[in-house]
């Protein structure tokens, strides 16, 4: 069964609300329809754990070797040692 | 005065700046060490290969070192740097297919992905169940499916933290258009992880 268009209107606002960009009563609103429509609140929570996700495993960083790399191109090779942390 | 001692972090924006532009190395190096990963997460994300994400890295700080004057410090320097990042990297797509690159058009809308339509609810399932669900793959495989243009804002704001102004000046579109892209990229992941989710762990 489709999401109807009332439902629709209501997760075009939720980026915004989570991003606390939503105006206040706005956000009550949201928040009562939430709380009303199973269909909507499942549409929320996962796109709110999708973005966790995303968060906690997907981000990629430069590989060592690749950092190394780039200080030797700069001629930064005596500097390597430095890296915070890794002393 | 060259800086004593490089502590990731520690040394301000103005004081970095001053030092790059006085040409001590220790700068470069915190430079380096501050913006590196999401330069080289950027162009990961969008030539989807590690050789070329590090021909980027390489590129963005010569090139950036090399034009030091002309950037005037109306941006954060990471902010300067990632524009560079994404331009070099978005020639070198143009290259390779040029045909399929359209970052500046708006994109077609396939509907079908943004009304929200598999409504298994996996958002709390314990992380080993998703986990055990190849979960980095499939986060991979579903960013790399969506168009260029919403990929680089999700992975910008979402995965990056930056700002929305700071999307928009990288990205030289509007704000709105970084909100609007934003939403979009995250219902369309949502729909994707969804399918996928519901497939692997509906009725466990
Ligand atoms: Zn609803």
């Amino acid at each position: 069964m489709p999401l109807s268009k009332r439902c629709e209107e209501w997760l075009g606002q939720i980026s915004l609300y989570l991003d606390g960009e939503l105006a206040e009563h706005l956000c009550r609103e949201l928040e009562r329809h939430l709380e009303e429509c199973p269909d909507c609140h499942v549409v929320f929570n996962t796109t709110r754990r999708t973005i966790e996700l995303y968060r906690q495993y997907g981000r990629v960083s430069m590989p060592g070797e690749a950092r190394e790399r780039l200080f030797r191109t700069l001629n930064l090779e005596d500097l390597l040692r430095d890296e915070s942390g890794s002393g | 005065m060259p800086m004593a001692r490089r502590v990731k972090g520690e040394l301000s924006e103005a004081d970095l700046l001053d030092a790059l532009r006085r040409g001590d190395r220790q700068a470069f190096a915190v430079a380096i060490d501050r913006c590196g990963d999401t330069i080289y997460h950027v162009a990961y994300r969008l030539l989807g290969n590690r050789e070329e994400a590090e021909d980027i890295l390489q590129e963005t700080f010569l090139q950036a070192f090399q034009h030091l004057k002309d950037f005037r410090g109306e941006a954060r320097l990471c902010t300067w740097l990632y524009r560079i990042a994404y331009n070099l990297a978005l020639m070198r797509l143009r290259r390779k297919e040029p045909e399929t690159i359209s970052i500046d058009q708006p994109i077609l809308l396939e509907n079908d992905e943004e009304v929200p339509r598999e409504l298994f609810d996996w958002c709390c399932l314990p992380e080993e169940e998703l986990l055990r669900a190849e979960l980095r793959s499939v986060l991979d495989e579903a960013i790399r499916s969506l168009p260029m243009s919403l990929r680089v804002v999700f992975l910008l704001r979402d995965m990056e933290g930056l700002s929305t102004e700071e999307v928009a000046q990288i990205l030289g579109i509007s704000t709105d258009a970084v909100k609007t892209r934003l939403h979009r990229a995250r219902l369309q992941l949502r729909e994707r992880l969804s399918r996928y989710f519901a497939e692997e762990l509906r009725g466990r």
